[in-house]
């Protein structure tokens, strides 16, 4: 795709930036995909990054999967920056369309991972403050959680109930509309 | 076995229980079951606001019938999971409903005259308040009324969307052979007060439509009002106190349904055959806006329902 290539072009002339994981992996991400994290682009304008960027809270296995999704995300971006000067309107919504499509299909097929890296990755999007990762992670779990009974919900996400037998069948019985 | 999820502060668990769907209130009260630490981040009322906020358009969550049908007492019919708590209206018939309240009458029965004591219900809470005698059982000569309950702010003040436990007014609109009134009670003085009263238009008579529900649009209320040759619609503006008379479609005076504009304005709705003619009200004059297929907008097909405005 040539406007996906420009995005490329641009990203490959970028500056690097060397991100170190809690467990002391390193990962070389070009500085476009580094500032979609606004706590990296805050260290990189104050000039913090020399030598690495410690993420003391993400691990490796973490860590690599969030620069999945920035790498997409921060192409993706880039593209459609290339794309609007080069394409007549038809042909820009033609690509927009198209981006949004694939961008979609990564974002599901990302979702695909067990619910403790599903929590991993709100806690690392939270930390790094990535707003799209925390917005895709966040309604993942809400999507998993709005037809679930209460028994079903504390299963998936391994909570105990602390209410009491009482409390429970108050608030059954004031709203019972809610469980027929 | 995978390994068990990590635990989130609990502005993350607010997260993600801020983007449960509004429109299915049911999974938001399942979800407050779970444990106390996700019943207190559900059910604080910081919460509650930015859930709001987020979802800005409140969902509709079903329709409020002026009479409980015959086979059921309820005189809500849902479109969601929610159901309204101590919805019996047995002698009692809805009068309109606006901000999340429920204005309620009472009917009169055989060997007991109506009192016309009003009374607010809270859908949600199944929480009644019996409003004292209002005005027009002092006053024999009033002979036509209606009225509306409506959050006491403005909407400059108040966005709405989190009011419903507030302080609240009820605008009663009657008239006499020669005269409109209006009185107000206020939740906060716990009394009705007279707010305006006006002298009908020369050679007319007025007389407004008890069936039909009030429409608020921008701070305006709005009945319908049968004049000596016409249907028309009252209007009272909440701020200035003013009372004005409009004039309706002449083609769509009868079965016409008051309606509020997105700007904030008065339109009109009527339905023929399965067309829905959609009008607003603007410079002066009616004009036609949208003509839609009657059969995908259920809500106006009858002009005995009105909206519950949901909380």
């Amino acid at each position: 795709m040539a406007s996906a290539g420009s995005g490329d072009e641009k990203a490959a002339a970028a500056a690097m930036i060397t991100l170190i994981s809690s467990d002391n992996e390193k990962f070389e991400v070009t500085e476009a995909t580094a500032t979609l994290s606004q706590t990296i682009r805050h260290m990189i304008e104050d000039g913090c990054t020399d030598g690495g960027v410690p993420l003391p809270n993400v691990t490796s296995k973490i860590l690599a999967r969030v620069i999945e999704y920035c790498k997409k995300h921060a192409t993706a971006a880039a593209g459609e920056e290339g794309s609007s000067s080069s394409f007549s309107d038809a042909a820009f919504l033609e690509v927009d369309r198209a981006f949004l499509e694939e961008l979609e299909e990564f974002d599901d097929a990302f979702l695909e991972v067990d619910r403790a890296t599903l929590f991993d990755l709100i806690l690392a999007a939270n930390y790094l403050d990535i707003k799209g990762l925390l917005n895709l992670t966040c309604q993942k779990v809400a999507d998993s959680v709005k037809g679930k009974t209460p028994e079903q919900i504390r299963e998936m996400y391994n909570i105990v109930n602390d209410l009491t037998p009482e409390e429970e069948a108050e608030i059954r019985r004031e709203t019972q509309w809610a469980f027929e | 076995m995978p390994p068990p999820p990590p635990p989130l502060m609990d502005e993350l668990v607010e997260e993600f229980l801020l983007r449960l769907p509004p429109e299915n209130p049911a999974s938001l009260i399942r979800t407050s079951l779970v444990c106390k630490r996700w019943r207190r981040i559900l059910t604080d009322r910081g919460f509650r606001h930015r859930f709001l906020e987020r979802h800005r358009t409140p969902p509709i969550l079903g329709f409020l019938h002026r009479f409980a049908s015959e086979d059921a007492s309820s005189c809500f019919t849902a479109t969601s999971t929610f159901r309204p708590r101590d919805a019996d209206l047995r002698c009692r018939y809805v009068l309109g409903s606006h901000h999340g309240r429920v204005l309620i009458g009472r009917l009169p029965l055989p060997g007991e005259p109506s009192d016309n004591r009003l009374c607010v219900w809270d859908p949600i809470t199944g929480d009644r308040l019996e409003l004292p005698k209002s005005p027009m059982s002092h006053d024999l000569a009033r002979i036509s009324w209606n009225a509306a309950v409506l959050c006491s702010s403005s909407s400059r003040v108040c966005n709405h969307l989190d009011c419903r436990r507030g302080p609240f007014l009820v605008v009663l609109m009657s008239t006499s052979a020669d005269e409109v009134f209006v009185d107000i009670y206020s939740s906060e003085a716990g009394t009705w007060r007279p707010a305006n009263a006006m002298q009908h238009p020369a050679d007319d008579r007025v007389c407004l439509l008890h069936a039909e529900p009030s429409t608020l649009s921008g701070s305006a209320l709005y009945f319908k009002v049968q004049m000596t040759m016409h249907t028309r619609s009252i209007q009272y503006s909440l701020g200035t106190r003013r009372i004005d008379y409009l004039t309706l479609p002449s083609d769509c005076s009868y079965r016409v349904q008051l309606t509020a504009t997105e700007h904030g304005g008065l339109g009109f709705a009527k339905l023929e055959g399965s067309r829905l003619h959609l009008w607003t009200c603007g410079r002066g004059r009616m004009v036609l806006m949208d003509i839609q297929d009657g059969h995908k907008v259920v809500s106006f097909s009858s002009t005995r329902c009105s909206l519950l405005a949901p909380a």
